[in-house]
């Protein structure tokens, strides 16, 4: 797999590690070569530790941590669906990794099948070029997990754990390159959706798609969208929704009111918006535990993903609470129960069987 | 006995650091005045002149530790850099310690320098990764205070600096002690040629160097402690074309430490087809006791 061995310049490097949010990846590199620097700010030691000469080890250890420390994981999925109901798509996939009938820029792994489950789990690394970054971060090395089940007679759900919104699609065009016509690969795609069945998507995801034993409390975000759904991010006109608004917008949830009569829905509505992406925030009923999952229609085509926007941890009754960070298994189950209703209420709404 | 083994490291340690001309200023094994009129205890005072960025001189304070691994744990580093942070705190400003050394009221003195030394070296061997992660783990102050920069240099580091004095010396030995350290122009600072060897290059994974022989040529050297397979070289390729050191024109020499015998083997010869210039591969001396010119 091609790879450039960039050495970065010394503003490069500082700037790449200024901008890695885990202060405790360079206080550990630092302090593991030998190197203390105290009563210090991120950007003075992230300028102290860019004077070093490195060696190709330490450099991508921070172009890990960098492409880590500025992703977040997010779970989106789809079903791969044929008439033949003896169709299998962990044999198919098997097909493509010992023929190597995947692309130049990829490298997929073997299945490994999880315990105790009929869950097939695999990861794919791809070669992804980035326009405009900085150099040494710029011929990025992308990684994702997906998971596989047979759902059905010649059913198979796939989910997709990544930190791109292109991470799904590389998988899809490589289980394309072996299924046959009968076979159709069904994804969350906002263009299914119009105006109006967007609003009501969003809006029965706040008191159905998330588990049962967490409560919905309030909307912290939402971004509505002009434009066709076919446009590219360039040709729509994006409006993040202020809080007064948020406020109504939750009110109206809360109380079971149809969102599309709140005022504000209205007038969107007119205007020709869509809902687009919607960030809610849940409580855990019987553990300190708050979070906020962002649902979001994104890239080309739209497709519906789920991310831990903030996840926060009290230690008590009426304690403050604090930023935590799930384990991944905790993380990827939450996602993947969130993602799963929505996938229920998705094809209710646009009557898919 | 204890007690004359560790003056002895002290000694040991000094000897390694003025080998790369770093000065002692006043004696070793001392105690100084604070700016409170109390005393800090330190085992020696030196100067070096830096010559990355800004060409300047900086005040360090080196403590030696000697060591067995079985006696180390992680509370007494972490109060060796707590008590030396403070140590660097209480003496910058202390009126009593300027008049004695008068250069102290015209540099920085924000360093410390731990040298630790491990003398049961073989088992250090299998004990290093823990000192690493106890390295990794120290809690260090966030006070809105002058920040200090404490350096640790064990077991690795210290024969990572004798091994590179061994070859300079070699090397000098061929050439007329003509060698330089070079220090790239980095932030529009102009390149700078010094025989002082910096902080930043002894924790860093290559050192530049250069000499002019005996047809007056430039000679480039990189001494270099990464690994040694043909990423590493790309990457070190790369490093010299960013800084400007690669040159078609120039014969460029690369001192390797690491051992990887069977993997260096196999791609050796494609090393030089990754440098322009006309390249020599050296190997430096990879040392587990300390060098006979330490001892």
């Amino acid at each position: 797999m091609a790879k450039v061995n960039i050495y970065p310049t010394n503003y490069e490097l500082k700037e790449v590690l200024s901008s890695i949010t885990n202060r405790g990846f360079l206080n550990e590199f630092a302090q593991q070569k030998g190197i203390f620097i105290t009563h210090v700010d991120t950007d003075t030691l992230a300028q102290e530790v860019s004077n070093l000469f490195l060696d190709n080890e330490d450099l991508e250890a921070i172009r890990k941590e960098s492409y880590q420390s500025n992703s977040n994981h997010a779970l989106s999925g789809f079903v791969v669906k044929s008439t033949d109901k003896k169709f299998d798509l962990k044999t198919n996939y098997q097909t493509i990794f010992d023929q190597a009938k995947f692309k130049f820029h990829q490298k997929p792994t073997q299945l490994v099948k999880i315990k105790d489950t009929n869950i097939y789990r695999g990861s794919i690394e791809y070669v992804k070029k980035k326009a405009g970054r900085i150099e040494f971060l710029q011929d990025e090395v992308s990684q994702f997990e997906f998971y596989m089940e047979e759902v059905g007679p010649g059913a198979w759900r796939v989910e997709v754990d990544g930190t791109r919104s292109t991470d799904s699609k590389e998988l899809r065009d490589l289980i394309d390159e072996v299924i046959t016509k009968d076979t159709e690969v069904l994804i969350l795609d906002q263009a299914l959706l119009n105006t109006e069945s967007s609003i009501l998507f969003f809006d029965r995801l706040a008191n159905e798609g998330m588990a049962a034993n967490y409560n919905f409390k309030t909307i912290t975000h939402l971004s509505i969208k002009r434009g066709s759904v076919d446009d590219n991010e360039d040709g729509e006109e994006t409006d993040v929704v202020n809080s007064e608004d948020l406020v109504g917008i939750t009110q109206a949830i809360l109380k079971g009111e149809n969102l599309r009569e709140n005022q504000f829905v209205k007038q969107s509505v007119k205007s020709g918006y869509r809902f687009n992406a919607m960030t809610y925030e849940f409580a855990h009923k019987t553990e300190p535990y708050h979070l906020e999952l962002k649902a979001e229609f994104k890239g080309r085509p739209k497709v519906f993903e789920v991310t831990i926007a903030n996840y926060q941890a009290g230690s008590g009754v009426g304690a403050a609470r604090e930023k935590a960070v799930p384990s991944a298994t905790q993380s990827r189950k939450i996602r993947s129960e969130f993602w799963n209703k929505s996938k229920v209420i998705f094809d209710e709404i646009i009557k898919r069987k | 006995m204890a007690e004359d083994q560790g003056d002895i490291w002290n000694d040991q340690a000094i000897n390694l650091l003025t080998k790369f001309q770093w000065v002692t200023l006043g004696d070793s094994n001392v105690d100084l005045p604070n700016d409170d009129g109390s005393k800090s205890g330190v085992d020696q005072l030196f100067t070096y002149t830096e010559s990355l960025r800004n060409p300047h001189t900086e005040g360090v304070i080196v403590e030696a530790k000697r060591y067995k691994t079985t006696s180390f744990s992680p509370s007494a580093l972490q109060g060796w850099i707590t008590t030396l942070d403070k140590k660097l705190n209480n003496l910058r400003t202390s009126e009593e310690l300027q008049g004695k050394f008068p250069v102290i009221a015209d540099i920085p003195l924000r360093t410390g320098v731990i040298v630790l030394w491990f003398h049961d070296a073989i088992a250090y061997q299998s004990y290093k990764a823990e000192v690493k992660s106890f390295m990794a783990n120290i809690k260090l102050g966030r006070k809105s205070q002058s920040s200090n920069k404490i350096y640790v240099l064990e077991n690795d580091a210290i024969l990572k600096l004798a091994s590179l004095h061994l070859s300079i010396k070699e090397l000098n030995s061929q050439i007329g002690d003509k060698f330089k350290f070079y220090y790239p122009s980095v932030d529009l600072h102009p390149a700078k040629r010094s025989t002082t060897l910096n902080l930043n290059y002894m924790m860093s994974q290559f050192i530049l160097g250069d000499f002019i022989d005996q047809n007056s040529v430039e000679n480039r050297v990189v001494f270099y402690f990464g690994g040694l397979n043909i990423e590493d070289f790309q990457r070190l390729r790369h490093a010299l074309v960013s800084y400007g050191y690669s040159d078609s024109d120039k014969p460029l020499i690369i001192y390797t430490y690491m051992r990887d015998d069977n993997e260096f083997r196999k791609v050796k010869t494609e090393i030089p087809k990754l440098f322009k210039e006309q390249l020599e591969l050296r190997e430096m001396e990879l040392l587990i006791h300390l060098p006979t010119f330490m001892r």
